[in-house]
């Protein structure tokens, strides 16, 4: 029987969830395998050298007439030494002729003096001083309290735990965390801006079938650090953004992480994922909004650590990522239409024809028959469903 | 290939690669090759991207049938977020190939703004460009009128239900002028041919010709400014056999006569006033044209085109179109009227 591999979104009550957490630079990892960590726990750090900045001394003090007592350069001009930290603004050097006339030389950033070129002589020519600013820092933290499972020397570390998880379709904003609240118009209905309340604050929200903007807005406001929601309408999207969401997103600071698990439009949130997210309304849950659709799929994701599974366990767990072996859908599949005309309706392969359909459109594909949880007997092309895991 | 097309035939090729991710635009004119690509307009993982890029309004003109910009929006970012889908429906194809027009405008426009000449460069009458802001930067060295072919290839052009929807596809985005030459990749094979010719260029021409080019026809142009409904000249052939045909065209609108891929007609035609088909306006053309999957294409919309703006007016103009060209099968959604041309599926 020719098949085709449907992949479909994972949604796991409990499951290895890993979690490989790098530093874009080379730098340092700060914790050691076995160790246990929490979610904001700094796994590694490094340290980018700051910019060199040259002040030509002698040039700004204007010593053009090297004829005069007045006009040699000298050592004492230099108010900081080698090793002096200074502000910017601050006067590094400075000159005064009959005690009358002063101009001094200030430093272009804030660092610390890192060499002074004079040439040897009684009356130097040049004075360059240079200057470095701070080091960048950067830092990875753990994102998901769990197990250091590896030690990525120079890199970070690979963190474990065990969790339930659950992909989205599409998502903004970047990795945040909170406890999960269910909103009361979940999972079917539109999650208003006037049903968010303060007691949203620092919460993951799990909204219905779609947010407005003014939702949005208000959840900002709260405080909110995340919505999870069934589908939301593009121009809600746009008008949150200000512009249309990139084709890779994750690094937007619109001040929340938006999730839609199913995708664009108002769509009901699938049972099995809403079953999940209820199950767990209290618990602390980890999240994130990149997606990206090339060169390496991501996906949205919401992780729930299950803090009642002991570590020792989680080695007989299936990872997050592995979703076994590629396998064809089969009768009896439960699968989700992922495009219209029958966008969001779930069902149940009661048919798998051999040969391919013509479509309404006329085109030519592999085609499976879905009765849908409302009895309607469907024929799909098999490209345009998902099978639910 | 295209390059290969231009040497084989001695004329004037602008070519299309329009991707799920990238559209590649290619021209070789005048014996010049141009290669240039639009690495963020596709028509699966980048198709959101080219709603980035315009109003969704300049989506909406191309399709014969009312839809909220809302639902065409969210529509398109689904397909981005499930690449690997395909159109059911009628009104999905047509979204599709809506975005499709626009991803090829695009790019095509990208390849003008470079496809021009080195601003500076001496010419026979003075320095190029001299004197010029950006915005007044020398046109680009392509007339349309000049362009023997035009060619298309990618999945989404290849994999088309009816020739005929891959030839408006290409005339409407290219908008070419006077009598052109379209053709196809059939299989989406152009790609893979394109670099078995680095190493056996004869064999890669061979299959080319036989395998992977589909001639579509022959489209003939009557540009300008067109008033609607009213002449925009007149017509006069014989088809293969000598059998003779005439027909008045109308302003503003499409025809197809049938010509077999192979086959070739005399055509006469006689402009009025105003009306360019490929020398001067209102100048009458004699020329010899190529049959195809769809044949000869009368095109009198007028250039530039521009589907009317009125809503009503517009999807009546775009099955008119759509139905001369027997682009799609019968419809039967809101808005849209019942036949759009035959042999559809109920």
């Amino acid at each position: 029987m020719s098949q085709i591999y449907v992949p479909g979104l994972r949604r796991e009550e409990l499951c290895l969830v890993r979690k490989a957490r790098r530093l874009p630079v080379k730098g340092r990892a700060l914790v050691e395998r076995g160790e246990r960590v929490s979610h904001d726990r700094v796994v590694a750090r490094a340290e980018i050298e700051g910019a060199e900045f040259v002040v030509d001394v002698y040039d700004e003090l204007h010593f053009l007439m090297p004829v005069l007592d007045q006009y040699i350069f000298q050592r004492s001009n230099l108010l900081k030494d080698v090793g002096d930290a200074v502000e910017r603004d601050e006067v590094i050097a400075e000159r005064r002729a009959w005690g009358l006339f002063r101009t001094s030389c200030t430093s272009p950033v804030k660092g610390r003096i890192e060499r002074i070129d004079i040439p040897e002589g009684p009356r130097p020519t040049s004075a360059l001083m240079r200057i470095r600013t701070p080091p960048v820092i950067l830092e990875v933290d753990a994102y998901i309290p769990g197990v250091v499972a590896e030690v990525l020397p120079g890199e970070g570390a690979v963190i474990e735990t065990a969790a339930a998880f659950i992909q989205g379709t599409f998502g903004i904003g970047p990795e945040t965390s909170g406890r999960l609240a269910v909103a009361p118009s979940a999972p079917g209905g539109v999650l208003r801006a006037a049903e968010v309340g303060e007691e949203y604050a620092g919460k993951v929200v799990v909204a219905g079938s779609s947010v407005e903007l003014g939702t949005l807005r208000r959840a900002v406001a709260v405080g909110a650090r995340a919505i999870v929601s069934g589908g939301v309408e593009e121009g809600a999207l746009v008008g949150f953004l200000g512009e249309r969401p990139a084709i890779i997103t994750g690094r937007e600071e619109a001040g929340l992480t938006l999730i839609a698990t199913e995708g664009l439009g108002r769509l009901a949130m699938l049972e099995k994922t809403f079953r999940l997210l209820r199950k767990f309304e209290g618990e602390m849950a980890f999240v994130n909004g990149a997606t990206q659709m090339r060169a390496g799929v991501v996906r949205p994701e919401i992780i729930v650590p299950r803090g009642d599974i002991d570590v020792a366990e989680h080695r007989l767990l299936r990872p997050e990522g592995d979703k076994g072996l590629p396998r064809g859908v089969d009768l009896g599949d439960r699968v989700r239409i992922i495009r219209e005309p029958h966008f969001g309706a779930m069902g149940t392969v009661v048919g798998l024809p051999q040969a391919l359909r013509t479509l309404e459109s006329e085109v030519e594909a592999m085609v499976l028959e879905v009765e849908t949880e409302e009895g309607f007997r469907l024929t799909v092309p098999r490209a345009n469903t998902e099978v639910i895991e | 290939m295209f390059r290969r097309v231009a040497e084989r035939f001695r004329e004037n090729v602008l070519g299309v690669g329009l991707g799920g991710a990238t559209t590649n635009v290619y021209s070789i004119y005048r014996g010049k090759y141009l290669a240039t690509l639009s690495a963020n307009l596709g028509m699966s993982y980048s198709i959101y991207n080219v709603l980035r890029e315009i109003e969704a309004g300049r989506i909406t003109r191309w399709l014969p049938f009312r839809v909220e910009e809302e639902a065409l929006c969210n529509s398109i970012h689904n397909k981005a977020t499930h690449p690997t889908t395909i159109p059911q429906t009628i009104e999905d194809l047509l979204i599709e190939h809506a975005v499709a027009r626009e991803a090829i405008r695009l790019g095509l426009q990208e390849h003008m703004t470079l496809a021009s000449p080195l601003r500076g460069a001496v010419s026979e009458t003075g320095l190029i460009g001299a004197g010029f802001t950006a915005s007044e930067a020398p046109a680009s060295y392509i007339d349309m009128k000049e362009v023997d072919w035009i060619c298309g290839t990618g999945g989404l052009l290849s994999h088309a239900p009816r020739r005929a929807q891959s030839a408006l596809i290409l005339i409407d985005s290219f908008q070419p002028e006077g009598v052109t030459k379209l053709a196809q990749d059939s299989i989406f094979m152009m790609p893979h041919l394109g670099v078995i010719s680095t190493v056996h260029p004869d064999a890669a021409l061979e299959i080319f010709e036989r395998d992977c080019l589909v001639r579509l026809g022959t489209c003939v142009t009557f540009a300008g400014a067109m008033d609607e409904d009213r002449e925009a000249g007149r017509l006069e052939g014989e088809l293969p056999g000598g059998e003779p045909f005439d027909a008045d065209i109308r302003g503003g609108a499409m025809m197809r006569i049938p010509l077999d891929p192979g086959d070739r007609a005399t055509l006469r035609i006689e402009p009025r006033k105003g009306v360019d088909v490929g020398k001067e306006p209102g100048r009458r053309l004699e020329t010899v044209v190529e049959g195809g999957e769809v044949g000869i294409i009368i095109d009198a919309r007028g250039r530039p085109l521009e589907p009317p703006g009125d809503e009503e007016e517009r999807i009546g103009r775009l099955l008119d179109w759509l139905q001369a060209l027997e682009a799609y099968p019968r419809g039967h959604r809101d808005g849209m009227r019942d036949a759009v041309g035959p042999g559809g599926t109920e």
